[in-house]
């Protein structure tokens, strides 16, 4: 996706309006304001941030890192900021679970140049595995707190939270939302500032050395910095009012929720002019003054915000602090959800049922969705979504193949990754999956809670090096009996291929330092590592049978190169072999679908066929086919 | 004159129809139009791209309203079947690719079926073959540009998508991809 915008980003002109991604906005941003640092760990939906950068910009002061994780990828920019350099820290929510231990701690001590935190919420859990509501740790950290409506915005919001920062020594976090990161609207770009730096980092005992009763003396500075970002908050032109010619009703939004109350507004066109509008740029601290003045010219209001009701409690109390009887809806009151991306239907239904007392009709015929509906269930399920060529569909396979050696009971934990779509058929090894690293622990304490099966963890390599190795350490101090299956693809494939230690390539595509992870498994003092190629079926599932019989900790390691990696390699020298199926050889008995899944195998007219357009010419489908039917295409 | 358009497009990834998008987006606002895009994966369905276009004038919200989409393209109607229900209405346009790479021919042709049910006009093409003449079979989606153009369905002009275009591929590519564009707008005559 990132080449889409890579060539807008490079060659506009300040002023120049273009349409881009929220993601290559947020680069922009991140360029106009001189950032110097960036970090984060890959996540969808804001992965592509860094990857605009490490292409587009051409200073040769700019550093840009995907760092181990997100803990040491805000420890890094925290730094940078701490020592006079301008940063950014970039994170998909879940990851500031992971950063928020040094989060709390560095905003005791505060920065002396700008820092940007960009945390990534998806609302409908589109590209993650859960829908957290990041904004609650702006508050925990007593940070400034701001949200963009769309991608203009969230241009703006990096430049402006940078002085800002800046200005209060505190990091500014920003909320966007996958609407507005993976989305595309009108920016109009912003000069680049061209600012020189040289970093230099002050001894200072008494604000650096959080801990003890110092921690306590900078607590209250905290707490001091706070004066200034309310004033901040009341005279931010991205709060802004749209009052109507009559002033009942009202909706306070937040966020690209504010342009779903605009649509909807501009449907019911009845009570549009009689709706006035607050939108909020700031959560953190709220606009309280805003809000109160906001409050006393209505009656009623509907607090529109995604996923949790952070602004709706807040104006509660608002509400009774100015004394007036202001009904106000929302998620509290159940007119709207707590869960799920919200859009304009959900809002305009909420304005109808309050303020229309009417229901919407619209839906098309029953009895054609019902046909449809009926139709849509024919769409297999066990369509596998691995890529053709996927070493992790190998993997699985040798790991059915083993197991059916061995001949015991287990319990399979996941962990995050292209490889959780194990879940689902022909291969079903996913009984549970929680956040990064968890497949370990979990299953860890499913040992110790004495279940009756065996355990099986199954984990990326990226995801082990993330937030593995602790769990994997555990397990040997505590004795755990638990088979760990490192799946090895060489990249962090599901946010979109970038590089990791494991590879020794670096954000930028330079050589770097390579960490095995085999170096790293022993040094855990494991009972037992192997490590097999998952297009060799038989010999690795062999070494793999072995390895579950075995007590102990044992840690098999399926490396193979991601498909898309070696597609792209293969692209660039031409040497793309593919396979097909022998139609006299077919015996039809459907082997190659049901046991692996591969999308390049089609029935076409009743015959089974290779589509050579998706082949990758792994070969695996050719191993499991007793009858020798699928050959290597020597046409192509 | 009503600029305002709401276009859904869906396919499998390989489609790359975020490239569409991107055209799309950026040709609008070369025409003077507002735009605003959302871009889904769907990972259950082959990691099917969905993506909402809506351009015009007073654009606020990224997402088409249910039942609301002018046109609709579906480069794998089996797949676009859920959406195709959920978003068009008797007024839509629904243009299809019957180029199918599933296996399920049965089940597309009934998805075809109820896709005629449910629209006012229904344009079959196989983008494929025209992307084979073309020269480029792995492009076919600037083909399917080319007939979104072709069609004059889009309040954008021809000159701005090609200049979008040229903004957007690299330079040396421009020449292929607007050869694509041609075929696509060329076939769109006989629809």
């Amino acid at each position: 996706m990132i080449e889409l915008d890579l060539r807008l980003l490079k060659n506009s002109n300040p002023g120049d309006e273009v349409g881009i991604s929220g993601n290559a906005s947020i680069a922009r941003g991140i360029m106009e304001s001189a950032v110097k640092i960036v970090t984060s760990y890959p996540g969808t939906p804001c992965a592509e941030i860094i990857e605009h950068l490490v292409i587009v910009s051409d200073d040769p002061d700019f550093y840009t890192e995907w760092s181990i994780n997100e803990k040491v990828a805000l420890e890094v920019a925290a730094a940078a900021a701490m020592s006079g350099k301008r940063s950014a820290f970039i994170t998909k929510h879940v990851g500031m679970n992971v950063a928020s231990d040094s989060l709390m701690h560095i905003c005791y001590a505060g920065l002396n140049a700008g820092m940007v935190i960009i945390s990534a919420d998806d609302p409908g859990a589109f590209n993650s595995p859960i829908e957290e509501d990041s904004r609650f740790f702006a508050r925990m950290s007593e940070i400034l707190g701001l949200e963009a409506s769309n991608q203009q915005e969230a241009k703006d919001m990096v430049v402006n939270a940078l002085e800002i920062s800046e200005k209060v020594k505190l990091p500014v976090f920003i909320r966007l939302t996958n609407r507005v990161l993976y989305g595309r609207g009108s920016v109009v770009m912003g000069k680049l500032q061209n600012r020189k730096y040289s970093a230099q980092f002050e001894k200072d005992k008494s604000r650096w050395f959080v801990a003890g009763r110092n921690a306590v003396n900078r607590h209250q500075w905290l707490h001091g910095q706070q004066t200034h970002l309310k004033d901040i908050v009341e005279y931010s032109s991205f709060n802004s009012i749209d009052w109507a010619n009559q002033k009942k009703y009202g909706i306070i939004a937040i966020g690209v929720s504010y342009y779903y109350a605009k649509e909807a507004l501009k449907i019911l066109t009845p009570i549009k002019d009689k709706i006035s509008i607050l939108k909020l740029g700031c959560f953190n601290p709220l606009p309280e003054n805003l809000i109160k003045m906001f409050l006393k010219n209505i009656e009623e209001v509907i607090i529109i915000e995604e996923l949790e009701p952070f602004i709706e409690e807040k104006v509660k109390g608002l509400a009774f602090e100015i004394d007036k009887k202001v009904k106000i809806y929302g998620k509290l009151t159940c007119h709207l959800p707590e869960t799920d991306a919200l859009n304009t239907e959900f809002v305009r239904d909420v304005i109808i049922n309050l303020w229309l007392n009417k229901t919407d009709t619209g839906s098309i015929a029953y009895e054609v969705q019902k046909q449809a509906e009926e139709l849509n269930k024919l769409i297999p399920e066990q369509d596998n979504t691995f890529c053709p060529g996927c070493p992790h569909r190998a993997s699985y396979f040798v790991l059915r193949e083993s197991l059916k050696i061995v001949n015991q009971e287990f319990i399979f934990t996941n962990d995050i990754g292209c490889y959780m779509l194990g879940v689902k058929k022909p291969f079903s090894f996913a009984d549970a999956v929680f956040c990064m690293g968890a497949s370990i622990g979990i299953g860890s304490g499913l040992y110790h809670a004495k279940i009756k099966q065996r355990i099986i963890a199954i984990i990326g390599d990226s995801t082990f090096l993330h937030a593995g190795i602790p769990a994997l350490i555990n397990c040997c101090y505590t004795n755990t009996d638990i088979l760990i299956y490192i799946l090895d693809n060489r990249t962090i494939a599901m946010t979109g291929l970038q590089p990791y230690p494991g590879i020794g390539i670096d954000a930028k595509g330079n050589k770097a330092k390579l960490t095995k992870i085999e170096d790293i498994v022993k040094a855990c003092n494991v009972d037992h590592l192997a490590i097999i190629d998952p297009f060799k079926v038989n010999k690795a599932k062999k070494i793999l049978a072995r390895a579950l019989k075995m007590k102990g900790q044992r840690v098999v390691i399926s490396r193979k190169e991601c498909a898309q990696v070696s597609r792209k390699i293969n692209k660039e020298n031409e040497k793309i072999k593919t396979y097909k199926i022998e139609f006299r050889k077919c015996k039809k008995c459907k082997l190659c679908i049901l046991s692996i899944a591969c999308p390049a195998i089609l029935i076409r007219n009743n015959s089974f066929v290779i589509n050579k357009y998706f082949c990758s010419g792994c070969g695996l489908c050719s191993q499991i086919c007793p009858y020798g039917a699928i050959i290597l295409d020597r046409e192509k | 004159m009503n600029y305002n358009r709401e276009l859904l497009i869906t396919g499998p990834r390989v489609y790359k129809i975020l490239e569409i998008s991107q055209i799309i987006s950026q040709a609008s606002i070369l025409q003077g139009l507002e735009v605003k895009t959302a871009e889904f994966t769907n990972e259950p369905l082959m990691f099917s791209e969905i993506v909402h276009i809506r351009m015009g004038k007073e654009i606020y919200s990224p997402l088409i309203i249910k039942n609301k989409a002018d046109i609709l393209v579906c480069f794998e109607p089996l797949l676009a079947l859920e959406l195709v229900t959920q978003y068009s209405s008797s007024v839509s346009m629904i243009i299809l690719n019957t180029h199918s790479i599933l296996p399920f021919i049965h089940q597309t042709e009934q998805a075809i079926s109820i896709f005629e049910q449910l629209a006012e006009k229904i344009i079959k093409v196989d983008i494929f073959q025209i992307a084979k003449e073309a020269g480029n079979i792995n492009k076919n989606n600037f083909v399917m540009l080319g007939i979104l153009d072709g069609l004059n369905i889009l309040p954008i002009d021809s000159v701005n998508i090609i200049k979008a275009v040229e903004d957007i591929v690299d330079q040396h590519d421009i020449i292929n991809y607007v050869k694509l564009i041609e075929m696509g707008k060329g076939s769109a005559s006989l629809f």
